[in-house]
């Protein structure tokens, strides 16, 4: 198989180029806007969907936004929350988040009407498969590579923006999208009915929804059909170039799916978390290991990285 | 020198008001009534207003230039820079605690070489003033930046860091003693004509002393002051919060105590003072200048907006005209220890 042995040159040059490039974020300059609560619904104890009204420019799937609460009111700071959708024409953004720590327990007693401070979008989004696919998809007879999203826990709002961009894109040409929901029990998949992929696969820690498995344990059971490093994709008579993995989750699960991602030879790229002070790059505060003993910005040069750069036994999340 | 008084002289141009004074784009209303002159002197430096943008939350002006008018402040005070490039301290670099932020980051910075090749001419392209923050771990380390960038021209006037918390050597080392300070000083004073700051350390018995063994070898100014030296536990893993163990802490939990640190300097010399701690609106500027300050920086509440600046100028514009004050000369400590009638 020629294309196979021509892969592994392919992905290191890829990588070193990635590693060299200077920080260039696609899209829109980020704006600070007052964004007005629309809703903020209480999905399960502790996990909301907030729909704001805010003007600012289209954010991408993996993008962020820094949401602060207005005039003097605790916490200090803004904190970063993934985009999980947005409409630049009905100004309407969503954010997916869990009242876990003092902060997000403001933001889940928000009622419609509320203001909060906003600044966005922020930081790297997630590269379209096609874009990064070992092989060009042109070389497969113009089919494009299987997007494989892994998410854990509160990691699924990012990448159901993804699946929903690629479920847009014109003419299906992002090609067929595999959306994976782990959660440590069923109350936690709360977004299922907001998922929209070829097709969708559940797991749970105590199996009380989908699988009983974890959702890197789910992935390498689906991992053959179709075999995600050949894209040989069921029915189909064309083949395919490997699948692309995403991932966004805990700290645990995202260095698992690094690991699985290296045996397979696959393309990984993920979504990281850091404590964050000023979202633009400034204050230097969300820095975290890469290899070669080098630092990037999580806001900047992130959120989301190429598995391959991350130093896993210094990653913990935030 | 030359550039001020050109400066001073400029017919008042509409169009050109956030350069100006910045009275003129509130002029409306008011007919004929006198317009307060926000603009501040520091050591031959005019400043257009008196907030400034305090080293650490502006970078290098280039990342944060996408959501602020850079123009709108007194100044922008750089990212403190040492000689070689630096990574920064391990994570995680950052811990909130209640009104304060406790960050231990290690003064990441580009480096001169990257400085002056690539941060530089950006930051000339602003109209706003640049203090260039000098770091380092050695009287050489300080001597090579502030000589290096001196040279290259650009440079408003220079904020000397002796003050940092977050490094092993150097930094905090030089300004916890009144002659170790006396020292940097001494040793950059021939190096320059631009006005010299140092940024002092608030972890010190007595403020007042090294505020003054600075100014007697030549500073003209004192920043008041840098981050107190702070330490967060995290009870489930029994670990300091920050990778660096302590930190410094900054918002507006430090506030009193900067605005009490001020009030030392003040009444120990008559260089300018410009506070530093826990500034995020109006009044607090204003509270520093009439404890005596000549100018203020802000830093930890831009993180909160980066609108935060220009509304603490729009504050003292209103605070002015309410209290008819022409300049903030008059208000400048002003700060009056009798009891109330």
């Amino acid at each position: 198989m020629k294309p196979r042995k021509t892969a592994v040159p392919q992905t290191s040059a890829r990588r070193r180029r990635r590693a060299d490039a200077p920080s260039v974020v696609a899209g829109a300059p980020p704006v600070e806007a007052v964004a007005e609560v629309r809703r903020n619904t209480a999905l399960s104890a502790d996990a909301f969907l907030l729909d704001l009204m805010v003007d600012m420019p289209a954010a991408l799937p993996g993008q962020f936004v820094m949401l602060g609460l207005p005039d003097g009111a605790a916490p200090l700071l803004r904190r970063p929350f993934s985009v999980m959708g947005h409409d630049p024409s009905r100004k309407s953004l969503e954010i997916h988040y869990s009242a876990r720590g003092a902060g997000t327990r403001v933001l889940s007693e928000l009622r419609p009407g509320h203001k909060l401070g906003l600044l966005g979008p922020l930081g790297r989004h997630f590269p379209q498969a096609a874009e990064v696919a070992r092989r060009p998809a042109d070389l497969e007879g113009g089919l494009a590579p299987l997007s494989v999203l892994v998410a854990g826990g509160r990691g699924t709002a990012p990448l159901i923006f993804f699946a929903e961009r690629a479920r847009r894109s014109v003419g299906g040409s992002s090609g067929p999208v595999l959306f994976l929901a782990g959660a440590r029990t069923a109350a936690q998949l709360v977004l299922l009915d907001r998922i929209h992929a070829t097709e969708v696969f559940v797991s749970t820690d105590d199996g009380s929804a989908g699988k009983k498995d974890t959702v890197i344990g789910l992935l390498k059971s689906l991992d053959g059909q179709p075999d995600f490093a050949l894209g040989a994709a069921g029915r189909e008579t064309r083949r395919r170039p490997g699948a692309v993995l995403y991932g966004c989750g805990p700290a645990g699960m995202l260095r698992e799916l690094h690991s699985y991602a290296e045996s397979r030879g696959l393309p990984c790229f993920v979504s990281l978390e850091a404590r964050m002070a000023c979202g633009l790059g400034v204050c230097q505060g969300c820095a975290v290991r890469l290899t070669g003993s080098r630092y990037a910005l999580v806001c900047k040069e992130g959120p989301v990285f190429e598995s391959c750069l991350v130093d896993w036994a210094q990653y913990e999340g935030a | 020198m030359s550039r001020q008084r050109r400066e001073s002289t400029t017919p008042a141009q509409g169009r050109r008001g956030s350069r100006g004074r910045p009275a003129r784009s509130v002029s409306a209303g008011a007919g004929g009534a006198r317009l307060p002159d926000l603009s501040v002197r520091i050591a031959g430096l005019r400043l257009s207003t008196p907030v400034l943008l305090a080293s650490g939350v502006a970078g290098y002006g280039e990342e944060m230039g996408e959501v602020v008018d850079l123009n709108r402040v007194g100044a922008i005070v750089t990212k403190t820079l040492t000689p070689e490039e630096r990574a920064g301290n391990p994570p995680p670099r950052l811990f909130e605690t209640p009104a304060g932020l406790m960050n231990n980051i290690g003064l990441a910075n580009v480096g001169l070489e990257g400085f002056l090749a690539e941060v530089l001419p950006q930051l000339k392209r602003h109209r706003t003033r640049i203090v260039v923050s000098v770091g380092g771990f050695s009287l050489r380390d300080y001597e090579k930046v502030l000589a290096s960038v001196d040279a290259a021209g650009g440079a408003h006037a220079f904020e000397i860091n002796v003050s940092c918390p977050n490094v092993r050597a150097g930094g905090i080392h030089f300004g916890c003693s009144a002659s170790r300070a006396a020292r940097v000083v001494r040793a950059l004073r021939p190096l320059t004509a631009l006005p010299l700051l140092v940024k002092l350390t608030p972890n010190v018995t007595d403020i007042g002393s090294v505020a003054a063994a600075c100014v007697s070898e030549g500073a003209d100014g004192l920043t008041v002051a840098n981050t107190y030296t702070a330490l967060a536990v995290d009870l489930r893993t029994r670990r300091p919060r920050l990778g660096g163990v302590t930190g410094g802490l900054s918002g507006p939990a430090v506030k009193p105590l900067s605005l009490a640190k001020v009030w030392e300097v003040t009444s120990r010399v008559k260089a300018p003072v410009i506070a530093c701690g826990g500034i995020s609106t109006a009044e607090d500027a204003l509270e520093y200048i009439v404890v005596g300050a000549t100018a203020v920086q802000v830093g930890t509440a831009c993180f909160r907006s980066f609108k935060t600046p220009e509304l603490i100028v729009n504050g003292i514009i209103a605070y002015m005209k309410e209290n008819s004050l022409s300049s903030l000369q008059e208000l400048r400590g002003t700060m009056t220890l009798a009891p109330a009638e």
